[in-house]
């Protein structure tokens, strides 16, 4: 892990919150309220729309580019070089509703880095990123932290 | 229109009360292979069981942030749409595919903060061992009778 990248932000990135994939998303995680699924149901609740889902923003998180991404220096399996990932912990923040048709400006950074003793010897690397979802009104609607552990498939030797 | 969406009043609600538990009994290789379309999250480790056993599981296993999705899919059952304040989940042992699960939680407190009627929650998912894959802690803003 590339511990220099605390408090480095990404090059901000902008998507639709498009009812399909809301739509899509609500059905992967069984949620089958009709406001996800009846957009004229949907208009006449106080949201005046279709509304996301709790978990949804983590479905734009993967819509960074090379130039939006931050490479904190983690190793995952596709490496081939016996590192993978864990998802350690993640949470939601809410402030104000996402509904289909708002354009989000993702912005991200990297909130902390550390290590811990692990339980069976050897560290364990953390990494802490927040992304902070933003619509088209510049309203900051979700916030979201992730820490993400490196683990290792044999201990690295250096 | 609010009374279309609201499920659940403060006034209804007491600390000690149960979530509604929400299984889902197995978790298939359909069902995670869904959500790693919907969330865009192709990491091998969740859909190519080679790939997974070359790195020492067995099988694959599902992404955590769909147990998280089952546990807001759970909350919003009993409370209705666009309650949460705030979801946190820690993520314990794996869900492996074919597991079946439980989502569980518990009211731990009921208070009134800045104008608004607050309930914190203490969730959790446990498998068919009552092994808990996720650990999770929620607030929700409930509407008033009055």
């Amino acid at each position: 892990m590339d511990y220099s990248k605390v408090g480095q932000e990404a090059a901000p990135f902008t998507m639709p919150a498009d009812w399909s994939k809301i739509r899509e998303f609500a059905n992967a995680t069984l949620n089958d309220d009709p406001i996800y699924f009846d957009p004229e149901y949907a208009e006449k609740t106080r949201f005046g729309g279709v509304p996301t889902p709790p978990t949804w923003v983590v479905d734009m998180l993967f819509w960074a580019t090379p130039e939006t991404h931050l490479d904190l220096g983690l190793v995952d399996s596709t490496q081939g070089k016996g590192g993978y990932l864990l998802h350690g912990e993640t949470e939601w923040i809410y402030l104000k509703p996402i509904l289909a048709g708002d354009t989000l400006t993702v912005k991200t950074k990297v909130a902390d880095m550390y290590e811990k003793q692990g339980r069976r010897g050897g560290k364990m690397e953390f990494a802490v990123t927040e992304h902070t979802f933003i619509n088209q009104h510049g309203e900051e609607c979700v916030r979201y932290l992730s820490t993400v552990i490196q683990q290792w498939v044999t201990p690295p030797t250096s | 229109m609010s009374e279309l969406i609201d499920k659940v009043y403060f006034e209804d609600v007491n600390e000690g009360d149960e979530v509604p538990p929400f299984s889902v009994n197995p978790v298939t290789r359909t069902i995670i292979v869904k959500y790693a379309g919907a969330g865009g999250d192709f990491s091998p480790m969740h859909h190519d069981e080679l790939h997974a056993i070359r790195t020492g599981a067995d099988r694959i296993f599902a992404h955590g942030l769909l147990g998280a999705g089952f546990m807001g899919t759970t909350l919003e059952k009993w409370l209705g749409v666009g309650h949460l304040r705030r979801l946190r989940t820690r993520f314990g042992e794996r869900l492996w595919a074919n597991d079946s699960i439980t989502c569980k939680g518990v009211v731990t407190k009921k208070y009134v903060q800045d104008g608004e009627h607050l309930i914190d929650i203490d969730a959790w998912i446990e498998n068919q061992w009552g092994q808990r894959t996720h650990t999770i802690w929620a607030t929700a803003a409930l509407p008033t009778r009055s």
